[in-house]
């Protein structure tokens, strides 16, 4: 269909151009000279008299002035002459004809999206909803919102969907108006105060954590709230209070839940200096849980961007040290598969996965 | 699909711009009438496509199609809809379409109404208009492809810059481009005369009216911007000798110089070299601006420097058509005869004073402008040259051109007679030397300047028109009879009239910003502040929330004597998606003059910073331009434009012309 449109324009705009070449030869108006358009001059004065746009003697002394320079004009100052040379013609309009659409085509191809339809805003709002992208979704209801600003639930199922789109901004708003129309709970507050952390870059305001505080007044034991004021103490350099209030958050969780074990580890950390102490330093069964949870978001973050070669062989080593043979041979093979492209990497898995017996 | 038919449309009409600049000029070369008939409907077929183009991005414009990548970065869907179509050329990619749009009308127009021309002057003016396009639309599919698609679309556009969002955006652009680019075809004109290698009779018969339309619209179109930034910018101030101001000043002068030369060459043949030397240089200084504008060279030599395509591409397009067009002037100008000779003291005579004048002026801007480019490129060193530089060099140049204004316009062509015209200038010169006595004596001799210029802008105002009244009257002449006379008396000596008496009056506008009043106050709600003779009261503060943007609206009242006269209501604005303020001021008019107001920042919840001003006669600024682009538009509608009457005096009353 596109392309019929673009065969039509083209063949229109080369109707136009070819036509003086495919014309008689000669035929039309003869060449055109300066005496001619002198002649044509006294006519016109005389055209504008009779409708009275001239005076007589405005026309007089054009007419005078006309004459005068087409006797001044030289004879033999003629235009072109319609010589017959067909055949320059003929290659010409042939030349046109093919080049003109190679051309338009070719750069088109190169530059153009012939696929891509059209998008205007009121389609992508239509309430089909096996049409409605997440995007123009949020359009729409942005726009309900603008026309009832006083729905607390809107707001409030907006402002996730901004964080997950990175738009802090409009994320720190929703979750304020939820709160303002809907009354605080600690989960708006801290909504809040963690849209407002990310668009500081991670800076915990002042005004943030007076958020976070009136969130911990109404729910002593909210973790998020003891998290980011937790973090906000970091920022200050204050580690004891700090560790203090992570400590809060491990105290109402059970001792091994995983979900927990960032929390720990940083707890650790202040404690005692870098990462491999702090988990030294922690009871047996946590230390194997701490490096497990570590070997674990290894291997996610691998998952998304698998172009880290010394990654993957940590990867592939820890589970065979951790004793996770087969995990380990999984990773092997996802090892190869993600940096197949990159011979040297190859090697060097095909040497550890040798080195710790994991073929065959 | 409609946003690929238009990109497709653009390339289709590069590929017809290829065939308009060859085909057309090879036929001429050669003498083969139909390949030189080319030109004419390939420059149609070109001008529709740009059209559909530029229809098609309006439209993507229009529905908000955020899978354009530039609807995205200059649009928004919360914005008025004719914010949303003049958003098409607020930015650059759509800028340089509407220009090649430009581009194409006057090329498509000149191959329409070109129908009389000789037939090869035609084919090369169209081959070289056609070559102009071909650079731009490389230039906007190489590098500011305006269609460039965006997977997957965004929800919402970035906005356009607020500043933008005013009617003015949707004039001021279209306005001074029609006036660059119009240029364009006397550009074309004077190369299709210099590669025939002879200046057809009628040549400046048929270039006039483009350069007379290119110079109204220009004119207009300068006011307008400069307006525009008046009210906007919120700086109280209506020009400032910016780089950008300047690169579309630079070809109003040499325009301005092209409009006269183009008549002496018209009336008496003389000067033909001269002119087409001034046509090329004309739309040189208009591609010179566009190259300032649009490469980015202005923001900063260095952020041109890292992103060089867009500017190293238009820097190739301003060798590749200001050489070749100079050394082709070089190369065939010694050829051309050279006709009509005439006395110093003479209409000619006075005319080529303009040119000089103006060309001097030309060359002032152009060094103020581009010296401090060139001295940042070299040395690193930034300079800025602004209002004491211009005032320096500019001002001395063209206060003496407004001086010989009247006596040029008097001067009758061949050989003039001074002492007469001086004779008749007398009473215009007593008026002005009254005026500028009174303004001495009222205002007890401050501002020297402004008494001068206002002393300067009432002669030229006067001479001008008293030269019209002098031709149809004189005592002992009855009203009837002299009324008869006025009508039948040319409008391009109407033309002139207005076109002079506007400069006097925009020169009268200027003249009086030096008694303009200043005040930086904060004040309380409710409390007055007198200035010059006004007074201001402060009604109340209140917050307003719009689709795309709040804003803090300050109430106020001008009095005068205690009685209301106005209500104005300046604003400051945050946008809300670009998270940029702006300043609304509020303005009064009052005559002429305007009372102006344009908050400061926030002073406190019942406390309101502000800078007020007395522009008296500002308006007159602005209508002296208006009235100047009347002028030109009855010269542009004079008959004898077209059919070309030079008749001599039939008696003394009426001087030739």
């Amino acid at each position: 269909m596109i392309w019929a449109l673009f065969a039509a324009l083209t063949v229109a705009a080369l109707a136009l151009a070819l036509r003086p070449l495919l014309g008689a030869a000669g035929g039309g108006a003869a060449a055109r000279t300066d005496a001619d358009f002198y002649r044509e001059q006294l006519a016109e004065i005389d055209r504008d008299l009779g409708r009275g746009l001239l005076t007589p003697e405005d026309a007089e002394a054009a007419r005078v002035e006309a004459a005068r320079r087409l006797l001044a004009v030289a004879p033999g100052a003629a235009g072109p002459t319609a010589a017959p040379a067909r055949a320059a013609r003929r290659l010409s309009a042939l030349a046109i004809a093919v080049l003109v659409p190679l051309l338009a085509v070719g750069v088109y191809l190169k530059l153009g999206r012939p696929d891509q339809p059209d998008l205007p805003l009121a389609a992508r709002k239509s309430d089909d909803p096996a049409k409605l992208d997440l995007v123009a979704a949020v359009a729409k209801v942005e726009d309900h919102l603008r026309r009832n600003p006083n729905d607390g639930r809107g707001f409030e199922a907006l402002a996730p969907v901004y964080m997950r789109m990175q738009r802090y901004r409009d994320a720190a708003r929703a979750f304020s108006e939820a709160a303002r129309l809907l009354g605080e709970t600690p989960d708006r507050l801290v909504g809040l105060a963690e849209a407002d952390i990310f668009m500081a870059n991670g800076v915990v305001t002042a005004q943030t954590r007076r958020t976070l505080e009136r969130a911990l007044a109404a729910d002593a034991t909210y973790a998020g709230a003891l998290y980011y004021l937790g973090l906000a103490a970091e920022q200050d350099g204050d580690t004891a209070k700090a560790v203090s209030l992570y400590e809060r958050i491990l105290g109402s969780a059970a001792p091994d839940d995983p979900s927990y074990a960032g929390v720990r580890r940083r707890i650790a950390q202040l404690k005692g200096g870098d990462a491999a102490a702090a988990i030294a330093a922690l009871p047996k069964d946590d230390q194997q849980q701490a490096i497990r949870a570590m070997v674990e978001g290894l291997a996610a973050r691998l998952s998304e961007n698998g172009q880290d070669r010394e990654g993957w062989l940590r990867l592939v080593r820890a589970w065979s040290v951790l004793g996770e043979r087969d995990k380990a041979k999984t990773a092997l093979a996802d090892a190869r598969k993600a940096l197949a492209a990159d011979a040297a990497a190859i090697g060097a898995l095909d040497a550890l996965a040798r080195e710790l017996g994991l073929e065959g | 699909m409609i946003v690929e038919v238009g990109h497709f449309a653009l390339v289709l009409a590069l590929a017809m711009a290829i065939v308009q600049s060859l085909v057309p000029l090879w036929g001429a070369a050669r003498d083969d009438e139909a390949m030189a008939r080319v030109g004419a409907p390939t420059a149609v077929a070109q001008c529709l496509l740009v059209t559909i183009s530029f229809l098609a991005l309006t439209w993507a414009y229009m529905t908000s199609d955020f899978s354009v990548e530039n609807v995205v970065a200059n649009s928004h869907s919360a914005k008025p809809l004719v914010y949303k179509i003049s958003g098409v050329w607020g930015n650059h990619e759509g800028s340089m379409l509407l220009w090649v749009l430009i581009l194409a009308l006057f090329g498509a127009a000149a191959a329409l109404f070109g129908r009389d021309m000789p037939l090869k002057l035609r084919a090369n003016v169209l081959a070289v208009q056609g070559m102009v396009s071909v650079a731009f639309l490389l230039f906007i599919l190489a590098t500011s492809n305006p269609f460039a698609r965006l997977v997957p679309a965004p929800a919402e556009g970035r906005d356009l810059n607020p500043l933008l969002q005013d009617p003015g955006l949707a004039i001021h652009p279209p306005l001074l481009y029609v006036g660059y680019v119009g240029f364009s075809i006397a550009f074309s004109f004077a190369a299709g005369a210099l590669i025939s290698g002879r200046i057809d009779a009628a040549w400046a018969r048929w270039t006039r009216p483009w350069v007379m339309i290119a110079w109204i619209f220009l004119t207009l179109g300068i006011a307008m911007g400069s307006y525009w930034a008046y009210y906007e910018l919120g700086w109280g101030g209506f020009w400032f000798w910016d780089p950008v101001e300047n690169a579309s000043l630079m070809p109003w002068l040499s325009g301005t110089a092209l409009v006269h030369s183009i008549i002496v060459m018209e009336k008496r043949d003389a000067l033909k070299v001269w002119t087409l030397f001034l046509a090329i240089v004309t739309f040189s200084l208009s591609l010179l601006g566009t190259f300032l504008v649009r490469s980015g060279v202005l923001t900063s030599v260095h952020s041109f420097a890292t992103d060089p395509q867009r500017g190293v591409f238009i820097l190739a397009i301003l060798v590749i058509f200001i050489g070749g067009a100079l050394a082709l002037y070089a190369w065939r100008a010694p050829m051309l005869k050279q006709g009509g000779i005439f006395a110093p003291i003479s209409r000619e005579g006075a005319l080529v004073l303009n040119n000089l004048l103006l060309s001097a002026c030309t060359a002032t801007v152009f060094v103020g402008t581009l010296y401090p480019l060139a001295l940042e490129a070299t040395t690193g060193e930034k300079i800025s040259v602004g209002a004491p530089f211009f005032n320096l060099t500019f001002g001395p140049l063209f206060l003496p051109l407004l001086l010989i204004v009247p006596f040029g316009q008097a001067l009758a062509w061949k050989r003039g007679d001074l002492a007469a015209v001086t004779q008749r200038l007398i009473f215009a010169g007593v008026a002005a030397l009254i005026l500028v006595g009174l303004l001495w004596a009222v205002t007890s001799g401050e501002s020297v300047l402004a008494i001068l210029g206002a002393g300067l802008a009432l002669f030229v105002i006067v001479g001008s028109i008293g030269e019209v009244i002098g031709r149809v009257w004189r005592k002992g002449v009855s009203l009837p009879l002299a009324l008869r006379r006025a009508v039948g008396l040319p409008l391009s000596a109407w033309g002139t009239a207005f076109a002079h008496a506007g400069l006097g009056v925009s020169l009268l506008g200027l003249a009086a910003t030096g008694w303009g009043v200043e005040k930086i106050v904060t004040v309380k709600i409710g409390e007055i502040v007198p200035i010059a003779g006004y007074e201001v009261r402060v009604r109340a503060l209140e917050p307003r929330a719009e689709a795309n943007y709040s804003e803090t609206v300050a109430a106020m009242d001008v009095l005068r004597d205690g009685v209301k006269i106005a209500d104005i209501t300046p604003s400051k604005r945050l946008y809300t998606t670009r998270q940029m303020p702006t300043t609304e001021a509020g303005i009064a008019t009052i005559g002429f003059g305007q009372v102006y107001v344009a908050l400061a920042d926030d002073a406190g919840p019942d406390r309101v910073g502000m800078r007020l001003y007395w522009k008296p006669l500002v308006l007159l600024i602005w209508i002296g331009s208006l009235v100047m682009a009347f002028g030109g538009a009855l010269s542009l509608a004079d008959r004898r434009m077209r059919v070309g009457v030079a008749r001599r005096a039939p008696a003394r009353l009426a001087p030739a012309e």
